[in-house]
């Protein structure tokens, strides 16, 4: 052995870093990404724990106290059954991130697949693929989910999956052309050369070197899914009352606006919130995994 | 003799360029004897790394035919390709992007025992020991591939081709992104290698001064047609093709009195549109008439040695005499 010389630590890299010490970076260059992580955080606690911390019961109606503005015992007033709006909007959290992080699932889990296929396979099963992709594309994920919901009925899980459907081939088209790229590296063709099979180059090798993007995708799919729910909520497509969902909120407070036009802020701030934060992250994350940035 | 351990015929090779093809490979004809070192030269664009891409089964094979190890080669698909690839592995110019960068370089090395189903334990510690053995130890190897330098790279890549117990390795410019002290150094791992696992090497390189080193055989390559081949003694002391005289004639320090100088000119032709008769003849300093028209034959000049040359089919006066051979190649040679 007589290279020690040039062994000396290589420039780091993301790759190589730990978390630990991506994180200490982001304390000084992605100071917002790392609130909304905070904020995030702090939604999915609210989510999960919605029972313990809400002051009410977010359903139970009080015709008397109905439309009351801000208060001590109803911190953010009532709605128009007089319930209390702090509550359903704690309780509304589970609902808003159930949603965004079903269709957002289902966006992935469709898309992941069909992209990889396409770009791997390519010929006639990329055609094919592509066609199909650029149909579903065309089509305004909103009107898809007012149609399913029109044949299934509405509802948080039907709603959610159309409007995951519809944006798998955002997904798709990404993840193919990232194979693409990753196909012509030398490593594709070195794994070929030692007997593997074209699924196992595809899924060990290609796979995790295509999938970054997505992970940027995944994020801002969030915040687009948070948004989607918000508007079929509010139009009666979503969650079904009483159930408490920010935009189904919103819907219920549009109609008093003259009245408490107070009502329709909470539920419209929580909404314009998260979806930032969503963004944040993803804007950084795709700061932290731009190809351009990485040393090799 | 006993039957090649690698024999190609008619072995061609067409890629697609937009709506023509492009013949890369043309009715090449290699004979490669176990534990020999076959040298394949030639400039950028010759078809050198096509070769060895359709050896490797990369690509498709157009035509000809392929037996390699017993097997017929070029027919075998699917699993039973999958299966035998084993036999056949490949040091790249650029170990660097071969490896996959999310992998440590250990990991990368036991991939191809565990594709072959290799238990995972063994198949980590086989790793390991095979990069002991081309000096790769310690730490170095849970390292990632961005974390090495060239050399260990090149040494990484080394290990993975020879840790599945190949009969043939193709080193497709495996030395030629070095500086000369670590080409030299891998150069001679390679030579250890062979001798101590009955390796038989295709060297493809552009680089001439190598070929003393390490090839048994020579074969020149010209827009995808071998135009010269022998014994790398015989190709090297006695060039009979007038592209191997310049090639060998381009070499530094190859004619310290000057005189008889005469390099390759001009820039190789584009493959897609060769010239017609004998593909060298635009840049030939001794093209006749009837060059341009005619394809010439391959001509044995001794019984190993042949070459294709219209002017050496009467081996006549008028042939230009042999360049004055480059004294240090001829040293090394008979070394």
């Amino acid at each position: 052995m007589t290279t020690t010389v040039d062994t000396v630590t290589a420039p780091a890299t993301p790759r190589a870093e730990g978390l630990r010490r991506a994180l200490g970076r982001w304390r000084h260059e992605e100071k917002a990404a790392l609130v909304a992580v905070g904020v995030l955080v702090v939604l999915v606690l609210v989510a999960v724990f919605a029972p313990l911390i809400a002051p009410h019961d977010p359903n139970a109606q009080s015709i008397a106290d109905r439309l009351a503005t801000p208060s001590a015992t109803h911190p953010l007033g009532t709605d128009d059954l007089g319930r209390d709006v702090l509550s359903r909007l704690l309780y509304g959290a589970r609902a808003s991130l159930v949603a965004s992080v079903l269709a957002m699932a289902v966006a992935v889990l469709v898309g992941l697949p069909l992209g990889l296929a396409a770009g791997f396979a390519g010929g006639i099963v990329d055609i094919v693929l592509r066609r199909v992709l650029d149909t579903v594309l065309a089509f305004p994920a909103i009107v898809l989910a007012i149609g399913v919901t029109g044949v299934v009925g509405p509802g948080l899980v039907t709603s959610m999956c159309a409007i995951g459907i519809v944006f798998a081939p955002s997904v798709a088209r990404l993840i193919r052309g990232q194979t693409l790229s990753t196909r012509e590296r030398l490593y594709v063709p070195a794994a070929v050369t030692y007997g593997s099979h074209p699924l196992r180059v595809a899924v060990r090798h290609v796979l995790p070197n295509a999938v970054a993007p997505v992970v940027i995708q995944m994020s801002l799919l969030m915040s687009t899914a948070l948004l989607a729910e918000a508007s079929l909520s509010f139009l009666g497509l979503g969650v079904q009352p009483p159930t408490a969902s920010w935009g189904s909120m919103l819907g219920q407070a549009y109609g008093y606006m003259s009245q408490a036009p107070t009502q329709v802020f909470a539920p419209g701030l929580a909404i314009v919130l998260t979806a930032y934060c969503f963004i944040a992250v993803g804007d950084a994350l795709r700061r932290e995994l731009d190809p351009r940035q990485q040393t090799f | 003799m006993s039957a090649p351990l690698l024999r190609t015929r008619g072995l061609t090779v067409d890629y697609r360029v937009g709506r023509g093809r492009l013949r890369a490979v043309d009715h090449v004809d290699l004979d490669l004897h176990q534990g020999e070192t076959l040298a394949v030269i030639g400039e950028s664009g010759s078809g050198k790394s096509t070769i060895a891409s359709a050896l490797l089964r990369l690509v498709p094979v157009a035509a000809g035919s392929v037996e390699f190890d017993g097997l017929d080669w070029a027919s075998l698909r699917g699993a039973a390709l999958r299966r035998e690839r084993h036999r056949m592995q490949f040091v790249p110019q650029d170990a660097g992007s071969s490896l996959d960068p999310r992998w440590r370089v250990r990991e990368s090395v036991a991939e191809p025992l565990a594709v072959a189903g290799t238990s995972a334990r063994q198949a980590r510690d086989r790793a390991a020991a095979m990069l002991d053995r081309v000096g790769l130890e310690g730490p170095l190897q849970e390292r990632f591939p961005h974390q090495l330098s060239g050399g260990q790279r090149q040494r990484v890549a080394i290990a993975r081709a020879l840790i599945s117990k190949p009969r043939l390795v193709i080193c497709d410019e495996a030395v030629s992104a070095l500086d000369v002290s670590l080409q030299a150094e891998i150069v001679n791992l390679l030579v250890e290698l062979r001798a101590e696992r009955d390796l038989t090497y295709v060297f493809i390189t552009h680089d001439i001064a190598l070929l003393p080193y390490v090839a048994d055989r020579v074969a020149v390559l010209y827009l995808g047609q071998v135009v010269e081949s022998g014994p790398a003694r015989d190709v090297l002391v006695d060039p009979q093709h007038p592209y191997t005289q310049g090639l060998l004639s381009s070499l530094p320090g190859a004619h310290p009195g000057g005189g008889a100088e005469r390099p390759v000119r001009g820039e190789i032709p584009d493959p897609a549109n060769p010239p017609t008769g004998c593909r060298f003849h635009p840049r030939c300093p001794v093209a006749v008439d009837g060059c341009p028209q005619v394809e010439p034959a391959v001509v044995p000049v001794s019984p190993a040695h042949s070459a294709a040359c219209h002017l050496l089919e009467p081996r006549s006066a008028t042939a230009d005499p042999a360049v004055p051979l480059p004294s240090s190649l001829l040293r090394k040679a008979r070394s």
